[in-house]
């Protein structure tokens, strides 16, 4: 269902240290570290790309955005030259993280649409795809509502 | 409310660090027991973090903060302790001072014995604390017992109630001396801080923390003690002494202890008492300085295996130190292929078998351990020889040498041990390292 989903970095010991410390820590300024390579990345991964793409980051709960005070999904968009656009947002808090890969890959889609727009190609960004689940979720929502050139774009996998 | 008084007075916490329900923050902060104050100033042409002092302008971050929906600045220079931004403010405690609990008893329940210099060291603590003493340097070396020096003075700081804090650069310094502390005042409530130890929310009349643990506090203690004051990196980050200087109460006693003061500390001209002398009472080992021509990146020189093979304790564990982790590890071949039944071993910072390491080594499982500066201080080994092999590189300043041999000797039942720096070229650090030895020697009364 998904077009393809591609990702910069290999989600080594070291870049979770790193984004740990981004996330986790929240310093935003680590952002621009990947400033570079994520933009050359994203290039060579859709060479041939609609201008009228726009992004999706996956949305943060409204109690882990008050808490983290930015979301590092639309921090990573906004290193790129497409426009953002909000089309998620989450229903309840569940976090992934805590999740196993079994529970991951079962659990009831957390996403739903914020508004309703004229379907464009679409690019979801993230910043770890682990098994894919939160970004399967994100396609889902966004196929039932009509999008049917959905791509995503993470920072590592 | 004294519950409250004892958590939070003399701290300077963030909100999520407070560890309080929603109905208790607002009951304390409306009844103005709890005060906000603005975490980030501005500063000149910069600005300043109110928690570590940071004045650095690109040590502060921008953020586009969804709560406030406007960028702006958090600090980076202290974010492992939890981020502090423009919009959330430190909290601090202004209502009632915290009451510890008197005394009817004897605080103190360790039963040692203290040597003539460490009960003089004892006496000026004593005094110290009773004039009000603003400062305090106890020069004592390596092995000569700091902390059995402190008991007497700590007693008598908890006997007049007062709050006390012996800190540490290192954790592993801290995690030794909480059971110890913990012994030697069974009645006392102590806590010991550091970066993990979880226990960040708890208060105790005694804390041992790490330099890094004292950025959360404010004119919180009476009596502060500053353990390997010379070491990094309290001497290399300047945050660590703006911390310890916020820490301490108005007419506070700061008191500070090492082997090897730094040139600014001295220039200061503190009021200071010398330990020159091992509690076992024996001299401190001198280190001989060998020359050799060509320092090889794999094979130790000749005249180290020629001190080796001549040393008068041929079955004494051998630590062998080392510039750098490469080379700690470089050398470690050589060493097995002469000496085949030996356990030898290396272990440096990045080793993540550090800690067992070091264990086996003190039990006696490991035979020559190879490392660098990372074992130079705070460790006890019951009988080793110890070596540098590059003692003029750069890493092994004064401090440091002193350190490193003080590893030897240290204990009653072996209290010599044989101290070499190998080098290829004196370095004045080798050379005021053995004359700062043959000087406490002396003071020590041996010649």
């Amino acid at each position: 269902m998904l077009l393809k989903n591609r990702a910069v970095y290999r989600y080594n010991d070291f870049l979770k240290t790193l984004i740990s410390q981004f996330k986790y820590r929240g310093d935003y300024a680590l952002v621009h570290c990947f400033k570079q390579d994520f933009t050359q990345a994203f290039k060579q991964a859709f060479p041939t790309i609609d201008k009228k793409t726009k992004l999706v980051p996956i949305p943060l709960s409204t109690e882990r955005l008050s808490a983290r005070a930015f979301n590092q999904a639309e921090a990573l968009a906004s290193l790129l030259p497409y426009q953002q656009l909000p089309l998620l947002k989450r229903i309840e808090g569940e976090k992934q993280a805590k999740k196993n890969r079994q529970a991951r890959l079962t659990s009831k889609n957390p996403f739903e649409l914020t508004k309703r727009c004229e379907p464009e190609p679409v690019i979801i960004i993230d910043d770890i795809y682990t098994t894919g689940a939160t970004i399967h979720h994100a396609a889902h929502v966004l196929k039932r509502n009509g999008y049917q050139k959905i791509a995503s774009f993470t920072l590592a996998r | 409310m004294n519950n409250y008084a004892k958590r939070f007075a003399g701290r300077l916490l963030l909100r999520d660090e407070l560890k309080l329900t929603e109905p208790e923050f607002t009951d304390l902060t409306l009844r103005k027991q709890l005060t906000p104050i603005q975490a980030i100033t501005k500063h000149y042409f910069s600005y300043r973090c109110e928690r570590c002092g940071n004045t650095a302008k690109d040590l502060f971050g921008k953020i586009p903060c969804s709560n406030c929906r406007q960028n702006h600045h958090y600090c980076r220079k202290c974010i492992q302790m939890g981020r502090i931004m423009f919009c959330t403010p430190l909290y601090k405690w202004t209502g009632p001072p915290p009451i510890w609990p008197p005394q009817s008893e004897e605080p103190l329940g360790w039963g040692g014995k203290l040597t003539p210099a460490q009960q003089q060291a004892s006496d000026q603590i004593i005094k110290a604390i009773k004039t009000k003493q603003a400062e305090l340097l106890i020069n004592a070396v390596c092995g000569s017992g700091k902390t059995e020096m402190l008991f007497e003075g700590i007693a008598l700081a908890i006997t007049q109630q007062k709050r006390i804090c012996l800190t540490s650069p290192r954790a592993d310094v801290i995690r030794e001396l909480l059971p110890r502390f913990q012994q030697a005042f069974p009645e006392t409530s102590i806590v010991g801080l550091y970066g993990g130890s979880g226990k960040n929310h708890q208060t105790a009349q005694i804390t041992l923390a790490t330099t890094h643990q004292l950025l959360r506090y404010d004119h919180a203690f009476d009596l502060l003690i500053i353990d390997e004051i010379d070491a990094f990196p309290y001497h290399a980050d300047p945050s660590l002494p703006y911390a310890a200087r916020r820490a301490q109460k108005q007419d506070a006693t700061m008191i500070y202890l090492t082997a090897t003061p730094r040139q600014d500390l001295l220039k200061r001209k503190p009021p200071t008492v010398f330990v020159p002398v091992r509690y076992h009472g024996h001299p401190l080992p001198l280190p001989k300085s060998k020359l050799t021509y060509k320092l090889s990146p794999s094979e130790l020189p000749t005249c180290f295996w020629n001190w080796f093979n001549q040393r008068k304790n041929k079955t004494r564990q051998l630590l062998v130190f080392t510039a750098t982790i490469e080379q700690a590890e470089k050398y470690r071949p050589s060493l097995v292929e002469r000496l085949p039944d030996k356990v030898i071993h290396s272990v440096h910072a990045e080793d993540s078998d550090r800690i067992e390491k070091v264990q086996q080594f003190r039990k006696k499982e490991i035979d020559i351990l190879l490392t660098t500066t990372i074992l130079e201080r705070g460790v006890t080994f019951p009988s080793v020889d110890v070596a540098v092999i590059d003692a003029g590189h750069q890493v092994f300043d004064q401090a440091a040498l002193v350190q490193i041999a003080g590893r030897a000797g240290r204990s009653p039942d072996d209290p010599t041990g044989e101290v070499v720096f190998i080098h290829d070229g004196k370095t004045r650090a080798i050379r005021d390292s053995i004359t700062a030895i043959r000087l406490m020697n002396k003071r020590a009364g041996f010649h």
